[in-house]
């Protein structure tokens, strides 16, 4: 069958990517891109401890990483009520996998959320499904994500990529989240001086 | 080579991770097929005001209440609020609603209370706002797919939930059951989700086919 076979291929190429450690989970979208400012938030773009338990990995390793000034999530959930709360995001659906189509993120929302934060950028995480294969522990989120430029809310960088989460062991989490403030400050020139 | 996929729902326990998964089939609906079951069959559950909730903003637990919401007001007598009304009348809806640990849940259980007594009183106050006679809370815990061997792709689907009382709030009917939906040849010119929304589909039309055997609410 072609979804059997697309499964399968699927699978292994995770696997594969796994192994060879190729993480690619944010690029911009353009390559000449210089930031405008300094001030940034991560934000859970669904209220789900799996996904605010990423964003506030991917804070703190920003905040270690880059030389953006991080929000932190409890500031995030002073300035912003309820936090989190359901920001539509880029894709059509999630089942197995995200159906991804960028344009569908709620900017007017992310707008209104930036007035509130004063920050120069939004870096908006969703992890909307978790997929487990066979008898494995473990699950991958399924992540989209999107960095807004304010004012404006001009998106000028984006990614979709999974992170192994297991029930026993966080480390898998960590490492990712690791991996994704690091591509975010490198690729936006933000890297901090002793990375 | 047969895969199985799992689409679960990630848990965590303080900032830890607790992904319950089973392995194939058997786990995922302890063979129990009971698409709306009175937990006292002598109490009668009449026809009134009825508000079918979405146990979390999840795809699958989105798309059930709706198909079931649908499917009461086409089908039944009961006074059916729709999706836009609550979402009017209850801001932030859909909101996650805990679903109790799966080791505390029997596996031949037919009447299931599948959402964590803390969560009581957050179902009460969607109640104070909607003032309906019913919630009929809905989720849908764990999807498969199976796909490999001679046989076709199928997507599984396991809905869960409870139809509660008011006033006093109290559980009068439990769902739980799953439902496949495999693919054809024609998956060539459908949409990718065509067949896990199929099975949605068809767990709520099986659900409001015993909603109406109960309750003889039939149109």
């Amino acid at each position: 069958m072609r979804i059997g076979l697309a499964l399968r291929v699927a699978f292994a190429a995770m696997l594969a990517f796994a192994a060879s450690g190729c993480f690619n989970a944010f690029y911009v979208l353009d390559d000449n891109f210089k930031p405008k400012g300094r001030s940034i938030a991560v934000l859970a773009g669904v209220p789900e401890n799996a996904n605010v338990a990423v964003a506030a990995l991917v804070t703190d390793e920003l905040r270690k990483q880059s030389r953006y000034r991080v929000m932190s999530q409890a500031q995030i959930a002073q300035a912003l009520k309820p936090y989190p709360q359901l920001i539509k995001g880029p894709y059509r659906s999630a089942y197995f996998e995200v159906d991804v189509d960028w344009s569908l993120t709620d900017k007017q929302k992310l707008a209104a959320m930036q007035r509130a934060l004063g920050v120069d950028y939004l870096y908006v995480m969703w992890a909307p499904t978790a997929v487990s294969w066979g008898s494995n522990k473990g699950a991958n989120l399924h992540l989209v994500a999107q960095l807004f430029e304010f004012p404006g809310a001009k998106e000028v960088g984006q990614g979709a990529f999974l992170l192994y989460i297991s029930k026993d062991d966080t480390t898998h989490l960590k490492q990712g989240a690791e991996k994704v403030a690091r591509q975010l400050a490198e690729r936006t020139g933000m890297l901090g001086k002793n990375q | 080579m047969v895969a199985v996929c799992v689409r679960v729902r990630p848990r965590f326990t303080g900032a830890l991770l607790v992904a319950v998964l089973a392995s194939g089939l058997a786990a995922c609906g302890g063979g129990v097929y009971k698409p709306f079951n009175p937990i006292d069959e002598k109490r009668p559950i009449k026809p009134a005001s009825i508000a079918v909730i979405s146990g979390s903003h999840q795809d699958g637990d989105v798309k059930i209440a709706g198909f079931v919401t649908k499917q009461l007001a086409e089908r039944t007598t009961f006074r059916v609020l729709s999706q836009e009304e609550i979402g009017k009348r209850a801001p932030g809806y859909p909101s996650a609603i805990g679903l109790r640990k799966r080791e505390e849940i029997e596996d031949d259980d037919e009447k299931v209370v599948w959402f964590a007594p803390s969560e009581k009183a957050k179902l009460n106050a969607l109640q104070t706002r909607l003032k309906v006679d019913y919630l009929f809370v809905l989720w849908i815990p764990r999807m498969t797919v199976v796909s490999g061997g001679n046989s076709p792709t199928t997507y599984y689907v396991y809905p869960a939930g409870n139809l509660i009382e008011y006033p006093g709030g109290r559980v009068v009917a439990s769902t739980r059951m799953g439902m496949g939906s495999s693919a054809s040849i024609l998956a060539l010119f459908r949409s990718r989700d065509y067949y896990i929304v199929n099975a949605i589909e068809l767990s709520a039309e099986a659900i409001v086919d015993d909603v109406i055997k109960f309750t003889k609410s039939a149109k």
